[in-house]
């Protein structure tokens, strides 16, 4: 249990560091300012989750109990950290800001 | 706006998942992990289609959407129902998809390109082929309507919903209809401000059919599901009200943020209402036994008077009973169209409230039964933690929504001012 916590604090911490270092220097991930981002910023909500799809996946295959509880907190972690970027990424409307100063 | 659509729809994939959770299990619907991994593929698809720039990105991610969609549908494979709903939705699915690819096609044809700016700009140039254009322009809004479930092609909504597991039909039901919102927007408003005129007049029939069909038909179902579907094409009309005051009768687009911004509302709390009302569904529901007839509600309120409460502050905000949410939601619509002008628009509104008292009665039966008939279910209701409290927050936000509404309509407001900058 505790590998299983280790590889899952590990997979979530690593993009989440990846995405401040890469924010901190380019602008809005959103769609219409993709031509002038870098690609990766662009793509990295899309291929979080691709790479968390799979890593779910081959995880549940090792799974034994009919309840899926790995599974199922895994894929709750995922679509956190899925909100929380999306909510917080660099853009005109972005939705951490705009609560902040309607506040 | 799509960083703010794509957070909530993760946000919408989590509730889900906690309310799917101890029904899916009962059923040995979470053997193998595919309610899990099929929920993050149909999530994918959600925010291509939120991001997409280009009409072939939009259509993959609408793909990988309607695919996870299928096999949710059919992920109990030895239940009848089930599979006949996946092989109807399968097949609508693709005929959907199909207008879509035809009407995106015509387009290309049109205007020789699929970028949304670039075909925007062509197509107010003047130098795309009109009479292709406008075909296109047809079958493009005849796959949306069947993708939103809007009348005269919305035959798929009541059997699917009707036949998939309940949390799968709270799934069809919600999340997507986020994504739907994201592609109307980006695929009519964005690429197409300059036929405004057009496609506002199709989605103008579209939504008082879907509001008459949707309302009258829900009055006549005895089955929670399949009122809970008409009551979904009829939403779906109100929304498509919203989209309809954008640009006035003079060309004016001064009412376009007003009206944008109130579809994305109402979208996004009609998404908040139905978590609750399916939420309270699969709580009731256990194994053996899906609480799915109206009269499966019967004397709730004895049996729990929270979940009694949180399903009729579902049914309130969907009627638009103040000072729920939805009574917000409808409000902005109304007062969109109040301001897109008179004429047509005035009548839609018109209409739309009477269609609205036409749906109170339905949704007032379902609190009717819960709170003054005798219980037929003895069975105690049980449930994890984590649901019960998830339940009572999404109920609770209903009213606190519908009490204090500026937070989600400035952000509304915001996310579509930066779409039309």
């Amino acid at each position: 249990m505790r590998a299983v916590a280790w590889a899952t604090a590990v997979l979530c911490a690593l993009p989440a560091a990846l995405w401040r270092a890469l924010s901190g220097t380019h602008h809005c991930p959103s769609a219409s300012d993709a031509p002038d981002t870098h690609w990766f910023v662009f793509f990295f909500f899309f291929l979080l989750l691709l790479v968390m799809v799979c890593v779910i996946a081959i995880y549940d295959l090792f799974l034994k109990s009919p309840q899926r509880h790995a599974t199922h907190y895994l894929t709750l972690l995922t679509l956190a950290g899925a909100a929380f970027l999306t909510g917080s990424a660099r853009s005109a409307a972005r939705p951490s800001a705009v609560l902040a100063a309607w506040w | 706006m799509g960083n703010w659509l794509k957070c909530f729809a993760a946000l919408t994939m989590m509730v889900l998942l906690v309310y799917a959770r101890p029904y899916a299990g009962a059923r040995g619907m979470l053997r193998g992990g595919e309610l899990y991994t099929l929920g993050l593929f149909a999530l994918l698809g959600m925010y291509v289609m939120i991001s997409g720039h280009n009409l072939l990105i939009i259509y993959l991610g609408l793909e990988l959407l309607a695919l996870s969609s299928f096999a949710l549908v059919a992920l109990r494979r030895d239940d009848l129902r089930a599979t006949e709903a996946a092989m109807k939705y399968f097949v609508l699915g693709a005929l959907a998809s199909g207008f879509l690819l035809y009407g995106m096609s015509l387009i290309y044809g049109a205007t020789g390109t699929l970028d949304i700016r670039t075909l925007a700009q062509t197509i107010e140039a003047g130098v795309a082929q009109p009479q292709v254009l406008m075909l296109g322009l047809v079958f493009l809004v005849a796959g949306l309507a069947f993708k939103l479930g809007a009348v005269p092609f919305h035959m798929w909504v009541p059997d699917v919903y009707h036949g998939a597991p309940t949390a799968v039909t709270l799934f069809i039901g919600s999340a997507p209809k986020l994504a739907a919102f994201a592609i109307v927007m980006r695929l009519l408003v964005e690429a197409m401000p300059t036929l405004a005129f057009d496609w506002q007049q199709m989605l103008a029939v579209l939504a008082v059919l879907s509001l008459l069909v949707g309302n009258l038909a829900a009055v006549a179902q005895t089955n929670l599901k399949r009122m809970l579907a008409f009551s979904s094409i009829a939403q779906v009309g109100f929304l498509l009200l919203a989209f309809v005051a954008g640009v006035g009768a003079d060309g004016s687009t001064a009412n376009m943020s007003t009206a944008y911004s109130a579809a994305m509302f109402y979208i996004v709390t009609y998404v908040l209402t139905t978590l609750a009302v399916f939420g309270v569904i699969l709580l009731l529901s256990r194994e053996g036994f899906e609480s799915e007839e109206i009269d499966d509600l019967a004397g709730l309120n004895q049996r729990s008077p929270l979940y009694a409460g949180v399903m009729a502050a579902g049914m309130f905000s969907l009627a638009g009973v103040p000072p729920l949410v939805g009574f917000y939601a409808k409000l902005t619509v109304l007062q969109a169209l109040l301001a897109a002008g008179d004429g047509v628009y005035l009548w839609s509104a018109v209409f739309a409230v009477l269609m609205s008292l036409v749906g109170a009665f339905y949704y007032l039966r379902v609190v009717k039964v819960m709170y003054f008939d005798v219980p037929t279910q003895t069975a105690a209701i049980s449930a994890p933690f984590e649901l019960r409290a998830v339940l009572s927050v999404n109920g609770l936000m209903l009213l606190v929504l519908g009490l204090f509404p500026g937070a989600l309509l400035a952000l509304c407001a915001q996310a579509i001012a930066s779409l039309l900058v």
